[in-house]
């Protein structure tokens, strides 16, 4: 082997001091390449005393994580769980839809729409809806409110379909309507989220956005065009509407920023951003992983059978005002200028309350795995909606606090509907119904002390 | 709770686990362990690379956010600092990319205190400086495994893990690195030989 090949090979070692048995042999023989190789471990020698300055970061940022925790931190830490509850919820959903699906393809000329059976198919806008009110009571970023309302306004935009087809009566009148009025409401929040997102981000962000609403857009007016009569207040004409005057803001708002003028509220300049707002803008990971798991789980034009879409459109009706609970509490946490942790879960406990309401129902209706399935969200979000917000808030409002009151209520709210809503399941008349009660009153167990758990040491807690 | 630099002890690596579990269930103290355990070395590491002091400090700080962020993506009984460090250099990529502000700073005047004699020490000074400009003009990707060889000690494999290439491209790098560093400091190495 010539030394050519022998100082490569000893490049490309490990450990040049301690060569193999092949390069060590001709090394003896050979000064030129044990020259070589004593360069090189002389200047490997010297690396580790380059200097480096000292830092006082580190002791800052341990100091961060052991009391000085910030609500970005709590969110980030708590959003990836969510995250990961998100994945699994929209698997298991999407897997139970197929099955669905494979049973629905039994012979049926006509829909059953008007026979109310108790239904033991997932409800997947529910499952959805609690995720992306979970997604606003965490996040701080501009940029995921934003994203969480743009999948929002899609998941809605979605039921509008099987309501129009298989809204039962005024009913379904009506839930179209709402669900039209719900839609606008949603992406008008979206436009003025988008104007805070940092303006190097909102190319990468509200693009797709653009692309969405045109395409909303133009399927809501398609489909309006194929009605009779249609006025200008049908619900379509509303989605329709909203959805090409937000595309058009998004699109002249991304066009200033491309021109350089200056946009109204817009904060961050070409300077160098602060180190707080620079981890605000590179960290937000999430949600990429977070629309990644949400778009496995739907596509751009649902495929439905008409079982499907009438049994949607039944589940709609049936679990309306949820629904408007959700969509308000969304709406409610996107609208805060500084995000508030205990309005943040003041509002989860709204909805709580109501998902409360749902897993009463359902057993009452005997639809065991809807009242189980209620009752996961109920504790999700009684555990990351509730108690992860009081923990947060817990972090900045000392024991004694002018706010602690304020804290105590929303607990004391929690287990007001906890207890109640043990009682009555307890008091359901159905033996049966009674039997599968276990892990739906489990859950809500958990749920609770969990919300208690971040309020110890606070009241009577 | 500790365990030793560079070398973690089968006990050691079973306590960094236990930490990592305890930091994925919400213990912040133990990730302000870790964050202890490792921060020096990453910013080290990253100053390196940057050359900057306070990029360096923004990209650690940012990495382990992102890590704590990112807590329940790790696999328990993988290689954290792997994992770690591979947040890092992709941020710092990010941030190279997109960002130009990346400025040099002067190198330290004054070396920490050693046990040569003054003539030893001006010669050191010059040579570390020169061996650092040198470092510093290596392209980033040959730098960053050059360093995570020879200051962090690890295989090729764990590199190509942080760098997400394979073992021989990281091989290939730092024998790259090496070639271009012997090459621009041969006069210098010579000189300083005793």
């Amino acid at each position: 082997m010539n030394c050519t090949a022998i100082k490569r090979r000893l490049f490309a070692l490990t450990d040049p001091a301690d060569p193999p048995a092949g390069i060590l042999a001709h090394l003896r023989d050979c000064a030129g390449c044990r020259e070589a190789q004593v360069r090189l471990i002389q200047m490997e020698g010297q690396i580790p005393h380059v200097p480096v300055p000292a830092s006082s970061a580190k002791a800052a940022l341990a100091a961060k994580f052991r009391g000085e925790t910030t609500l970005w931190d709590r969110a980030q830490f708590h959003l990836r769980t969510v995250e990961r509850w998100h994945v699994v919820t929209v698997g298991m959903a999407a897997s139970l839809l197929l099955f669905f699906l494979a049973w629905s393809l039994a012979p049926h000329e006509q829909p059953i729409v008007k026979t109310r059976q108790p239904s033991s198919a997932p409800d997947v806008l529910l499952v959805r809806l609690v995720e992306h009110n979970l997604s606003l009571a965490l996040v701080e970023a501009p940029r995921q409110q934003v994203e969480t309302l743009s999948q929002l306004a899609e998941d809605l935009r979605g039921q509008s379909d099987p309501l129009l087809r298989y809204g039962d009566g005024l009913e379904g009148k009506e839930s179209l309507k709402d669900l039209a009025d719900w839609y606008g409401q949603v992406v008008r929040m979206s436009v003025a989220r988008a104007r805070r997102v940092p303006p190097r981000e909102r190319r990468d962000v509200l693009d797709p956005i653009v692309k969405q609403l045109g395409a909303a857009h133009d399927d809501a007016q398609q489909r309006a065009q194929q009605l009779h009569n249609v006025s200008a207040d049908h619900p379509l004409c509303i989605i329709a509407f909203a959805a090409g005057n937000a595309r058009e803001q998004l699109d002249v708002l991304l066009k200033h920023d491309m021109s350089g003028v200056p946009v109204p509220g817009r904060g961050v300049g070409l300077a160098r951003l602060p180190t707080e707002t620079v981890l605000l803008r590179r960290a937000a990971l999430v949600p990429v992983l977070f629309a990644a798991a949400q778009n496995t789980a739907r596509a751009e034009t649902p495929v439905r059978t008409p079982v499907q879409a009438a049994e949607q459109a039944r589940k709609f009706q049936h679990n309306r005002k949820l629904i408007q609970t959700l969509v308000d509490s969304c709406l409610r946490m996107a609208e805060q200028q500084q995000p508030d942790p205990v309005q943040r879960a003041a509002s989860c406990t709204v909805v709580a309350e109501r998902l409360a309401e749902a897993v009463e129902r359902s057993a009452a209706e005997q639809d065991a795995v809807r009242t189980q399935e209620a009752a996961l969200l109920l504790k999700k979000l009684l555990q990351r909606g509730v108690a992860f917000n009081l923990t947060t808030a817990g972090g900045t409002i000392p024991l004694g606090d002018v706010r602690e009151p304020e804290m105590v209520q929303i607990g004391d709210h929690v287990s007001r509907i906890a207890q109640q809503l043990e009682e009555n399941l307890l008091r359901l008349p159905d033996a049966e119904t009674r039997a599968k009660l276990p892990k739906t009153l489990q859950a809500i167990q958990d749920g609770r002390a969990e919300v208690f758990k971040s309020l110890k040491g606070r009241g009577a807690y | 709770m500790s365990w030793t630099h560079g070398d973690p002890s089968r006990t050691n690596l079973d306590e960094e686990t236990e930490a990592l579990r305890r930091a994925r269930l919400g213990d912040r103290e133990s990730f302000a362990r870790l964050i202890e355990q490792y921060f020096d070395r990453l910013y080290r590491w990253l100053y390196r690379l940057t050359h900057n002091q306070h990029a360096a400090e923004d990209l650690a700080q940012e990495t382990f956010m992102k890590a704590f962020a990112h807590l329940a993506t790790f696999r328990l009984g993988s290689n954290f600092q792997a994992w770690l460090y591979r947040i890092a250099y992709n941020t710092f990529l990010n941030q190279r990319r997109s960002a130009s502000r990346m400025t040099r700073q002067p190198f330290p005047e004054t070396l920490p205190a050693g046990r040569e004699s003054p003539d030893e020490e001006a010669v050191s000074h010059e040579s570390l400086q020169l061996l650092a400009r040198a470092v510093a003009r290596l392209p980033n990707e040959f730098r960053a495994a050059f360093l995570l060889r020879v200051e962090e000690g690890l295989s090729f494999r764990e590199i190509a893990d942080i760098l997400e290439t394979t073992e021989q491209t990281a091989r290939w790098r730092v024998y790259k690195a090496r070639q271009k560093l012997l090459n621009v400091l041969a006069p210098q190495l010579d000189q300083d030989k005793p």
